[in-house]
Parts: C-alpha cells; sequence; structure tokens
C-alpha cells in the first residue's frame, strides 16, 4: 500500500528505507517594481533556484501548456523525481528573509499544471481557449481542488500591463463536468499597470481576490477553462492564466526568523505531491518589498 | 451535509471542498485601548461599509450586497464551515489584540442620541440568516461622536419569539471615533464588552424594536445584530497566529451561504496605521 500506514511505517520508511529528500530553495522578488502590500506574487517570475520563468506568455496564444518538473523555461522546485507506485507526501517547509521591509508575508506552495498564455489583452468579451493539451493527467482527479490565478508576464516590449481595469471572466468546465461555469459576480478586476509577477486582480477594494480566480456556487475545482474575458481592452501586456492545486502556506512576521511547517504533527497533513509537479511559490506581500528581495527555505519530502 | 468523521473533513480538502482566501485591513480610526472596534469600518479588503440607510429602518446585510472577508460563494445543500484564520501585522502598537469573527446580519441605521423618546424601529425586513435569533448578540456602533456618559436600553423579541424583553441600562463611553462600539470599555461600571446585555435568561435577539436613550447627546449609532462565530488573540509582532479550529477547539463553526463576515478587535492602542493581514480557510461537505 502505498503511502504511511503508521507512525512506525513513517520513521522506518525516513530513516531505515532512506526515502527522504531535502531540497533547498532561493527566490527572490520581482526584478523589476516593488511588491506592492496586500498584492499577490507569482515568485516564479522572480530570479533565484530554481530559476527565474521564461514560459510565460509563450507558445500558441490561448492554448493551455503544460508545466513539470522537467520543465526548463519554467521551472519547479526539485523533489526528487517520480516515486510511482509509491506516493510522496511534504513533511516539513520552511521560509525566511534578511532582506529589509520583507516583512509580513504569506507563501503559497503551488502545483502549477499549466497556463494559457494570453497576448490578445485588448480584445473585449470572451476569446476561446485552446484545450488540444489537457491539464497533466496523474496530478489531479477530474480537477478536483485545481484553482485559477491570472498574472501579468509583461512581454519584451513591455514591464506591466497598460494603464487599465478591466474585469476579468472566465468560463470553465467544473470538477463535475459541468460546462459553461463562470466567475461569479463581483467580477475580479484587474489592476492598472500591473506590473511583471503581480496576480492582477489581488489588493484592496472591490472586485479584489487573493490569490484565486473565485468559482461559481458550490464548484470545487477546474477541468478546463473555455473562455476567457475582458470586460475592457488592458491596452498593453501579456496575461496568463495559470491553472494549480495549492499545497500549503507560510506566514512570517518577523525578519531573519524562519516560519517553519511541520506537517506532520503542527498541521498534519501531509499534503501530496504528484509524479511531475512542478512546484513553485506565490507571495502575499505584507508590505512595500524592494525589488530582489531574498528569501530562502527548504522543503523536506518522504515517500512510502 | 457537514462532517460525521475526520476521514470525511479530510476527503472533502482532498476533493478541494475548500477555499482560501487573504483578507487585508488597514485601519484610518485612531482608536481607543480597552475599547472593541469594528473593522467593517475601516479602509482596505474587504471594502469598507458605513451603516448608511435610511435611519431607524432595519436592513439585512450579506455578502452579496455588502460584500466582507471573500469565504468562496454559496455551497447549499453542502454546509461550510470555518477551518482556520490567520493574523499578522508589524506593527506593534495595538498589540495585544483580542479579536472576533462575526456574520453580521442586520442593522438599525442613524439612532439619534439626541432624543430621550423612546425611538421605534422598523422591523419591515428580518434576519436574513440565523432568523429565530439564536445566539444572535446585539452592539452598537458609533457613526457620529458624542460627549458620552449617558445610558440607553433596547427593547427587543429574544431567540424564543417573546417581545418586550428589555436590556439592562448600559453606559456610553467618550470615545468620538466611528466605529467604536460604544457601550465598551474596560474602566467604566455598567459598561459592556462588544455586546448588549440582555435580559435575565435570555440568550439570543430576533429584532429590536425600541431604543430609549436616558439622557440627550450629540451622536449616533448603529444598532447591529450579529452572530459571533470565532475568536483569535493576535499577541505581538513576532509570529502570525494561526487557528484551526479543528484541531484547536475541535468544532467547525459553521458559515452560512452568503454570510457577511468581517471583525471586532479590542486594541491595545491606536489601530491607526496598523495593517491587519490575514486568511481565512473554509470546508463544506
Amino acid at each position: 500500500m502505498a503511502g504511511y500506514s503508521s507512525l512506525d511505517d513513517f520513521i522506518s520508511s525516513t530513516t531505515v528505507d532512506g526515502k527522504f529528500v531535502r531540497t533547498d530553495w532561493n527566490k527572490n522578488v520581482l526584478p523589476t517594481t516593488t511588491q506592492a502590500a496586500g498584492l499577490w506574487y507569482d515568485l516564479s517570475c522572480g530570479a533565484g533556484n530554481p530559476g527565474s520563468d521564461a514560459a510565460y506568455g509563450g507558445g500558441t496564444n490561448k492554448a493551455f501548456q503544460s508545466l513539470d518538473d522537467t520543465s526548463t523555461t519554467s521551472p519547479g522546485i526539485p523533489h526528487g523525481g517520480d516515486v510511482s507506485a509509491e506516493t510522496k507526501h511534504i513533511i516539513n517547509a520552511s521560509a525566511f528573509s534578511a532582506a529589509a521591509t520583507t516583512m509580513p508575508a504569506v507563501f503559497m506552495l503551488v502545483d502549477r499544471l499549466g497556463f494559457y498564455p494570453i497576448r490578445t489583452v485588448t480584445t473585449t468579451g470572451d476569446q476561446a481557449l485552446d484545450n488540444t493539451v489537457v491539464f497533466p493527467t496523474g496530478r489531479h482527479t477530474n480537477g478536483a481542488g485545481l484553482r485559477a490565478y491570472v498574472v501579468c508576464s509583461s512581454g519584451a516590449a513591455t514591464t506591466a500591463m497598460g494603464a487599465a481595469t478591466p474585469n476579468i471572466r472566465m468560463t470553465y468546465t467544473n470538477q463535475a463536468g459541468t460546462a459553461g461555469q463562470l466567475t461569479p459576480s463581483v467580477l475580479p478586476v484587474g489592476t492598472t499597470a500591473a506590473p511583471k509577477g503581480n496576480i492582477v486582480y489581488s489588493g484592496t477594494g472591490a472586485g479584489k481576490y487573493g490569490p484565486f480566480m473565485p468559482l461559481a456556487a458550490g464548484d470545487s475545482g477546474i477541468r478546463s477553462v473555455q473562455q476567457f474575458n475582458l470586460s475592457a481592452s488592458y491596452l498593453s501586456g501579456v496575461l496568463n492564466l495559470v491553472i494549480c492545486r495549492p499545497l500549503l502556506t507560510l506566514p512570517m512576521t518577523t525578519i531573519g526568523v524562519a516560519a517553519e511547517r511541520d506537517l506532520l504533527n503542527q498541521v498534519p497533513s501531509l499534503p501530496r505531491v504528484f509524479d511531475g509537479a512542478n512546484l513553485s511559490w506565490l507571495m502575499y506581500a505584507g508590505a512595500a518589498t524592494p525589488v530582489n528581495s531574498a528569501f530562502y527555505g527548504h522543503l523536506d519530502f518522504g515517500y512510502s | 451535509m457537514g462532517f460525521a468523521t475526520v476521514t470525511e473533513l479530510v476527503d472533502a480538502e482532498v476533493a478541494g471542498q475548500s477555499w482560501y482566501s487573504t483578507w487585508r485591513k488597514s485601519p484610518s480610526q485612531v482608536s481607543t485601548i480597552g475599547i472593541w472596534f469594528d473593522l467593517s469600518m475601516s479602509p482596505g479588503s474587504p471594502v469598507p461599509q458605513y451603516y448608511a440607510a435610511t435611519p431607524l429602518v432595519g436592513a439585512p446585510m450579506s455578502y452579496s450586497d455588502e460584500q466582507g472577508l471573500y469565504h468562496g460563494r454559496n455551497v447549499a445543500p453542502a454546509t461550510k464551515h470555518l477551518k482556520r484564520l490567520t493574523v499578522l501585522s508589524g506593527v506593534a502598537t495595538a498589540l495585544p489584540m483580542p479579536m472576533m469573527l462575526c456574520d453580521y446580519l442586520f442593522y438599525y441605521p442613524f439612532i439619534d442620541e439626541g432624543s430621550t423618546d423612546e425611538q421605534a424601529l422598523d422591523n419591515t425586513l428580518t434576519l436574513p440568516r440565523y432568523t429565530d435569533g439564536a445566539g444572535v448578540q446585539v452592539m452598537a456602533v458609533s457613526v457620529a461622536g458624542r460627549t458620552g456618559g449617558q445610558t440607553f436600553t433596547i427593547g427587543y423579541t429574544n431567540s424564543d419569539g417573546v417581545a418586550g424583553r428589555v436590556s439592562p441600562a448600559v453606559i456610553q463611553n467618550t470615545v468620538s471615533v466611528n466605529g467604536s462600539i460604544v457601550t465598551s470599555n474596560r474602566a467604566t461600571a455598567r459598561a459592556s464588552g462588544p455586546f448588549i446585555p440582555l435580559q435575565a435568561g435570555d440568550t439570543g435577539v430576533r429584532s429590536v424594536e425600541t431604543v430609549t436613550m436616558a439622557g440627550a447627546d450629540v451622536g449616533l449609532f448603529a444598532l447591529v445584530l450579529v452572530k459571533p462565530l470565532a475568536q483569535l488573540q493576535l499577541r505581538g509582532i513576532d509570529a502570525p497566529v494561526e487557528v484551526d479550529y479543528f484541531t484547536d477547539f475541535g468544532q467547525l463553526p459553521t458559515i452560512v451561504d452568503d454570510a457577511y463576515l468581517n471583525f471586532l478587535a479590542c486594541p491595545s492602542g491606536s489601530l491607526a496605521a496598523t495593517p491587519l493581514h490575514g486568511d481565512i480557510t473554509v470546508v463544506w461537505n
């Protein structure tokens, strides 16, 4: 039987059998613009280890592109490769920063399944998305638990989205296979001149959410997304509708003090990391965070 | 509906039947130590509301009308429950600070403290949730400052449907800041906590019919009916407070569909320029 059947089994597996992986990571916050307090950011767009994303915005416009742990243009945090038919779980996590004015902050670890690049940001109304490539199999069951967020990747000629505040809506198929599900009102509102890496509807005010796009009543997941809709032109820039599975959160308040999460004893959950998972951090900035501020941490994985 | 076993709770979370959302309140009000404060009137996300409606006419509150903390959409026939709250701050002035998450149900706006007549409240509309009033409490929120020191009573119908119930006389504090709970004062005899005391034996309020000031003052307040859901204590700036209501307290408070959620707080100093950050996680089944 995959997974841990008891605490004895866990200890034996991680010690006697050595089925344990530790990975240290280092991510800088965004390189171009100070992160504003109260907004969410996708740290895959920052420098560090793993390296900065170079996939967002690329490929066929509006066509889903999958991400996994072998992606070189948008790498995730290494977690030791496939372990099937066993299952892999996160045991511990930590994050800290010694950089000034980086606190408070909340980090969220997600498995990014992929993204729809949307370069047609001046187009209003429904834009059909291409689902020729499907969400990676084996990392979800019918989309249960999957979430979506919209992040700016700017593009070669721009450093931010245009000076506009369009409403954002998606039409999707939910975890039960029901098509035509809509983002409910109050619709998310894009931030004017949202910088690269910013989750564009996060923040303060009406129509601001963090970090995920709201789902319709009763929905708990996303199988696929059929339409992306801007109520008005975003004038310039590039958006990406990212599909992910949230795994854990790490709130931190103090510079130089590590936030540590024990997912066996403190928050008994042992989040599962599926084969191929592309692990990346989202960050809620609690203060104006200077460009390239460095965060460090580690993840412990076990499998059985 | 709900969770019969721990396995059902785990299975629901694995199936994605949960929602995580962040919030941020950044009060501008210079609040007072030991005086409970209504964070729904502070700037931030969710957007503030100001109890602005026709004077003395009861008005229901809901997520779909006033927003409040985002807790995902309606889940009926499933039931939604509070799983976890996190709060953190980088400014120490107001800490330590107890906080209380409430479902804001109904309010009677602009009660005039300048009149010592019995003021009749309009109950054409009724409670949108917790309709029998079980566990529903009443708080008096300042919307225009006063000199303070006067007392008042409310006449209400309790959660058993008995009309004509009368609260003990409660004394008003001298705090003029909008959003302050006017009956809250740690240093004054006959002052209450965040809620107006009820007549002996009563545990909830279905509606409020009258308000009577014993002496005139210059302020205005709103009477707000809330259902307290959960409490926590933000102790300092050196660590977030994280409460998992299942593992820490063995309970999963119910969040009714379309609930308007927000916080009361009792600061140890001014809340002005004290950003409060946090998240809420709900789970349903």
